[in-house]
């Protein structure tokens, strides 16, 4: 298989997670780490700049819908911002090896819960109905 | 706790997450926003709002940092992450999403060893 259409296969099963909710971004730093065998540090950036579009267009589509809590933005971005500071700071100072290690023990625990733990009320339940059913669900064709 | 403490706090781990992993915000912000009381779908949609600020701020804090950006991976996986995003809306009504988590998860505990092991 060649590397473009594996990269696009990644990419594309990395949309169709996000759009199902269940961890677009991992799916992506998945492949490009354990398959593809690209860097920790620079399959995050990749990552990152990939979903910055995705993110885009939904945050378009939930704020037309009135879907945000705004109440919540600015303390938590606020926040977020020292937050982002602190885990940029431990990844350099960190090894690429050592966030790598630290990312999959990170994973583990969530492919553990995500296979022992999930429940179907939590399944599918989020944004991605609104994306494509608007603001009633319960109307949705099936 | 004041709520917008609660918020800051939860800004913060979520912050350190996406600084130090690039990704995993979502994890803690989804469902410390549903326990501050918001609905999923409104939960889902603030923590994009909240994640996606965070993401931009990452990116180019690594960027600064000295980090290398392959620009030809992202140009190739846009248009089809973008197709991939359009055909997970689709199958989202066809497909058990509990299957679908449960799956993701074994994929997970297998990428999970297969890098603690590299």
């Amino acid at each position: 298989m060649s590397t473009l259409f594996a990269l696009g296969l990644a990419g594309f099963f990395s949309g169709v997670c996000a759009s199902l909710g269940i961890g677009g971004g991992f799916v992506l730093l998945l492949y490009l780490t354990a398959i593809a065998g690209t860097p920790q540090l620079e399959a995050q950036l990749v990552n990152l700049i990939f979903f910055l579009p995705i993110g885009g267009f939904s945050l378009g589509f939930h704020l037309k819908n009135g879907l945000v809590e705004k109440s919540v933005l600015l303390p938590s971005i606020l926040g977020g911002v020292f937050g982002v500071a602190c885990g940029a700071i431990l990844a350099g100072w960190l090894s690429d090896r050592g966030v790598s290690k630290l990312f999959a023990l990170l994973i583990l625990a969530v492919g553990l819960r995500e296979l022992f733990f999930s429940h179907p009320k939590q399944a599918g339940s989020g944004w991605e109905e609104f994306l494509l059913y608007g603001q009633e669900p319960d109307r949705k064709p099936r | 706790m004041k709520p917008s403490l609660k918020s800051g706090g939860l800004g913060f781990l979520a912050g350190i997450l996406n600084g130090l992993f690039g990704a995993g915000g979502g994890l803690l912000v989804v469902p410390m926003l549903e326990a501050q009381e918001l609905p999923p779908q409104k939960a889902h949609a603030t923590s994009i709002a909240v994640i996606l600020p965070l993401s931009l701020l990452s990116a180019a804090l690594a960027l600064f940092q000295g980090r290398t950006l392959d620009w030809p991976a992202v140009w190739t996986l846009l248009p089809f992450g973008l197709a991939g995003a359009a055909a997970g809306a689709f199958l989202l009504s066809r497909m058990n999403p509990l299957l679908l988590k449960r799956l993701f998860g074994a994929v997970m505990l297998i990428a999970a060893v297969r890098l603690l092991l590299r």
